[in-house]
């Protein structure tokens, strides 16, 4: 049952964690979706948003540079999904 | 019954019992005031330069991303290319008074390689070391590496607040991808200490930084 209380918010809360660090699916994604369409005062990335700036501590992801080959493919893609978007 | 959500309840800051408050994960803040456009907003609109200058800036963080949580370079190269689209699907969503360009990049980046490891249903096992752990701001450019650097030195003072145990936790589950279920295996504790430590450890950073953010915002202000 969705709504906002203490336990609700707390299990959401759970949800909005294991989203930031697993992912969510099925019924989990669900209730997790309509709770935040519920409470627009809720921000749903905050915990996402945390993740991101732990990561970015630098302590553990490593040190590469992008491939050519990458870089290419990825230019690739940009040039068709931009002048996909803009539409003929 | 006491009611937790700042804005619907009773006065910010009265918890019930054992509740955990919502105040970290509520929307804060005023709109950036500042008129320069960033360099996500042109992407959003298609601005060639931008999107190059997009790939050419987060490229190097989006790859080494890949390579950590995805670990095969031929599945990490497909990864970081659906991360791209997503980031361009995303572009103009961007928020700058709620977080830098780069976290920005970093949230999509990671959202796409957790999905992926859902529909392939293989993640990081804890055995196969993928990358060097070095900092990342050796493959970021110039003006990447700055940012990089002012958001990881907030960051670390952060997590040095959290109890050892969440560090460890939030490290492994976090910064190494493993799931719940392998550090509860790993460290011997329950599967909802894990994801308590995760949860409060989330939380925790999210105040801490969110705290800074406001401490910002005024001195800017004033």
């Amino acid at each position: 049952m969705s709504g906002i209380g203490p336990h609700n918010d707390d299990r959401m809360l759970q949800l909005l964690a294991d989203r930031a660090t697993e992912g969510v699916e099925g019924a989990d994604a669900a209730a997790l979706d309509e709770w935040l369409a519920m409470n627009p005062d809720i921000d749903g990335d905050a915990f996402e948003r945390a993740a991101a700036v732990v990561v970015l501590t630098g302590t553990s992801v490593g040190k590469e540079a992008l491939p050519t080959s990458l870089r290419g493919r990825l230019f690739a893609e940009a040039e068709v999904f931009f002048a996909w978007s803009k539409g003929p | 019954m006491l009611m937790v959500v700042p804005g619907i309840g009773t006065p910010s800051g009265a918890l019930a019992d054992g509740a955990l408050s919502l105040e970290c994960v509520t929307l804060a803040g005023p709109l950036a005031q500042d008129g320069q456009r960033c360099l996500l907003h042109r992407v959003g609109e298609g601005d060639t330069q931008a999107v190059t200058e997009c790939i050419d800036r987060f490229g190097g963080l989006v790859w080494s991303l890949a390579r950590k949580l995805i670990g095969n370079p031929s599945e990490a190269e497909d990864a970081v290319q659906e991360v791209f689209i997503a980031l361009w699907k995303n572009a103009s969503r961007y928020t700058p008074s709620v977080a830098s360009e780069t976290t920005f990049v970093t949230m999509i980046a990671r959202r796409g390689l957790i999905d992926r490891w859902r529909k392939t249903r293989r993640r990081p096992n804890g055995n196969a070391v993928d990358v060097d752990d070095v900092p990342i701001h050796a493959a970021a450019d110039d003006h990447c590496r700055v940012e990089l650097a002012e958001e990881a030195a907030r960051a670390t003072e952060a997590i040095k607040q959290l109890r050892p145990e969440q560090q460890e936790v939030l490290n492994l589950a976090v910064c190494q991808g493993w799931s719940h279920q392998l550090i509860a295996d790993r460290l011997c504790l329950p599967l909802g200490t894990v994801k308590t430590h995760v949860r409060r450890g989330l939380m925790r950073v999210r105040e801490l930084l969110g705290a800074d953010s406001g401490a910002e915002a005024e001195e800017a202000a004033s």
